[in-house]
């Protein structure tokens, strides 16, 4: 019994996220294989991937995209280009795109991202479906303890983008639509990698 | 240039506009009875954000009321992690600063997530009369762009149309020859989307306001739902940040504490789906975020507001909670207060910022002193009594007619004494039986408005027949 991923679960789902609870025995890449197939799109098979350095190791990934059809770009293979290049060309192309967390908060349901030299923050926000690999260990019970943490270290990171969710609106008439801006599916892996 | 926008009608026009349009009644009906719903439950299953807003309330009265070291802090902050800041005094100085930016920069396209400030400042019109292509990215306030209009709310700006107006105005404004434009609400969703995709990532710059501005690390943190803000914040080369002098909050620790706020009394949810903190631009390791930040402190009027008796009404986190409670907005939702500031916040603030010569009517005549507003206000802003002050003044620098003057006079000399107002119940039921329903006072006020029968027998006639009855029997 893991308190703060039971409430994490429950709130993210209530947002309309969903939530894989990944198993060391069933291997890391095995339910990161399942993962993608579930949610890429034959028309834009491209998934791109940022490893802050809390992946799960060992995964292959540009193996793995391959046996469901897909191209598997990282920060490697975008530093050729110019960030418009990166970012016009392939982000907004790609149809999942793969990120950690910096934390999780469990009360809000909620994933918190840094942008730095590794993280790419619009691989959580211009393609349809955003996979999110969290670490067990990164989950707070509340919002606050995980807010604190961002200014636990001294500065504050420059852009620091709290996920809560898919992108939603009730613009027209009221009535929430999902997928407005952002991605549409927000799935969460979470695991004791 | 005026410091707050108005419309220039007359508030019998907008009132009986806004009564008269069944769209906009249906929708608002809707939209403040769901708002309002999700609002009170949200705290009563979360008795952590109750507590929390207990805390933040205090705290951001404090901020308010020591803001100018707080905001020389921010400032010393957001200069030292690489941003620059620039204090606007009036709309104009807005406008001017940041074309100066674009041009510089040789910017050309522009976009921007939601933001009142920039609505106070006009700050597209100023833009666009430069020639900077403007795009509003906002679903809400996308509609409201394409079509010219004001917001009707602070959260849905395009609350007052329904999806076939919106299908229209995309077909006329935006679609090209081979787009299919849906008629269902996500089909809508969906195209607005593709359309706006190609904005993000064809702009220069991106603007955005700013719900809190924390002075211990110069950060600036938008809240949005639809992901808009991220856009904006992350994939322009120059951002600018457009932020009220009042947003202010002193730390980190206040900054928890209200943080999630504006969302529970807002739209009944923990946190809304995207919160973007920004401390500075981006670093030279770093692959997002803009290559520029700037961010521009707006007084326009907040000063003198701060310096008056009106003060706590800048402890205001913009939730539009007390919009939703108000009999006023049910009714005439935003467009009737000819604002952009509209409900209960928009009666205070229009005048304090706009001047009482425009905006007198607001406090004078949209508000019922109910007091719903200061129940739902998260910060606890006595709302009616500030309106009751600026209905005071008002009345006092510009009087009513002198024969409307006399016929309140009398009306209230004659409901002053019990035996007054009896007799008025009875000549009230001469003048129905006599259809005098379009002369004096009423009439006007029963143009929109149905008026009750009076009873061919009060409950207090009834008593007293009933009272001389049993004393015979």
């Amino acid at each position: 019994m893991h308190e703060p991923v039971d409430l994490f679960t429950t709130q993210w789902r209530l947002l309309g996220g969903e939530v894989v609870l990944a198993d060391a025995a069933v291997g890391w890449s095995h339910t990161i294989e399942d993962v993608l197939a579930g949610v890429i799109d034959p028309a834009f098979p491209t998934v791109v991937g940022f490893d802050t350095g809390d992946w799960p190791k060992d995964v292959p990934w540009s193996a793995l995209c391959e046996t469901i059809g897909a191209r598997f770009y990282d920060r490697h293979d975008l530093d050729v280009l110019s960030r418009q290049e990166a970012l016009q060309d392939i982000v907004a192309h790609a149809s999942v795109g793969v990120t950690g967390a910096a934390w999780a908060a469990a009360d809000t349901g909620t994933v918190a991202l840094y942008a730095s030299a590794q993280t790419s923050l619009s691989a959580s926000l211009l393609p349809p479906t955003h996979v999110v690999l969290l670490p067990k260990r990164r989950i707070y019970a509340t919002l606050a303890e995980g807010l604190r943490a961002v200014h636990a270290q001294g500065a504050v990171p420059h852009l620091v983008k709290l996920i809560s969710g898919p992108s939603m609106t009730a613009d027209i008439e009221g009535q929430l639509v999902v997928g407005v801006h952002g991605p549409r599916r927000v799935v969460t892996v979470i695991g004791d990698w | 240039m005026e410091r707050l926008p108005h419309d220039p009608r007359p508030w019998p026009a907008r009132r009986d506009e806004a009564l008269h349009d069944p769209v906009l009644q249906a929708t608002l009906r809707r939209v403040t009875h769901r708002l309002n719903t999700a609002r009170i439950q949200a705290y009563q299953n979360y008795p952590a954000g109750a507590e929390a807003r207990e805390r933040a309330k205090h705290r951001k009265r404090e901020a308010v009321r020591e803001w100018e070291p707080l905001l020389a802090q921010a400032e010393q902050q957001i200069t030292a992690h690489g941003g620059q800041v620039f204090r606007a005094a009036t709309p104009g100085d807005v406008g001017a600063y940041i074309k100066k930016v674009a041009q510089e920069h040789g910017v050309q396209r522009i976009i921007k997530s939601k933001s009142m400030a920039t609505e106070e400042v006009q700050l597209n019109a100023q833009l666009e009369a430069t020639g900077f292509a403007v795009r509003e990215t906002d679903l809400g306030e996308y509609i409201i762009q394409l079509a010219h209009e004001k917001p009707s709310h602070i959260l849905a700006p395009a609350a007052h149309k329904n999806r076939q107006q919106i299908q229209a105005l995309f077909r006329e404004t935006v679609a090209d020859a081979h787009d299919v434009v849906s008629d269902d609400i996500p089909g809508l969703t969906q195209f607005a989307r593709q359309k706006l995709r190609q904005d993000f990532l064809s702009a220069d710059m991106g603007i955005t306001g700013g719900n809190f501005l924390v002075a211990e690390t110069g950060t600036v943190v938008v809240i949005t739902n639809e992901g808009n803000a991220d856009m904006v914040t992350t994939l322009p080369r120059i951002l600018i940040s457009l932020v009220g002098l009042e947003k202010i909050v002193q730390d980190w620790d206040a900054l928890i504490d209200i943080i999630q706020q504006p969302a529970l009394s807002g739209v009944g949810q923990r946190l809304s789906s995207y919160t973007t903190m920004i401390s500075g631009p981006r670093g030279p390791e770093s692959w997002e975020g803009p290559d520029e930040w700037h961010v521009v402190l707006l007084d326009n009027g907040r000063q003198a507001i701060h310096d008056g008796p009106y003060q706590d009404v800048l402890a205001c986190i913009r939730c539009g909670a007390c919009l939703n409670v108000c009999p006023v907005f049910q009714q005439v939702g935003g467009h009737g207060y000819g604002s952009v500031y509209s409900g209960p916040i928009g009666t205070v603030i229009s005048p304090l910022i706009g001047g009482m010569q425009t905006f007198g009517e607001l406090p004078r005549y949209l508000c019922t002193v109910c007091y719903a507003c200061q129940e739902a206000c998260p910060m606890d802003i006595p709302l009616p009594e500030q309106i009751i002050g600026l209905r005071s003044q008002a009345v006092a620098e510009d009087r009513e007619p002198a024969a409307v003057r006399t016929q309140y006079r009398l009306w209230g000399q004659a409901w002053s004494t019990v035996h007054g107002y009896r007799r008025s119940v009875q000549a009230a039921r001469i003048a129905q039986r006599l259809a005098l329903r379009h002369v004096g006072l009423a009439a006007g006020w029963l143009k929109t408005r149905k008026m009750p029968p009076v009873a061919a027998r009060t409950f207090l006639e009834g008593w007293a027949h009933e009272q001389r009855r049993r004393r015979r029997a």
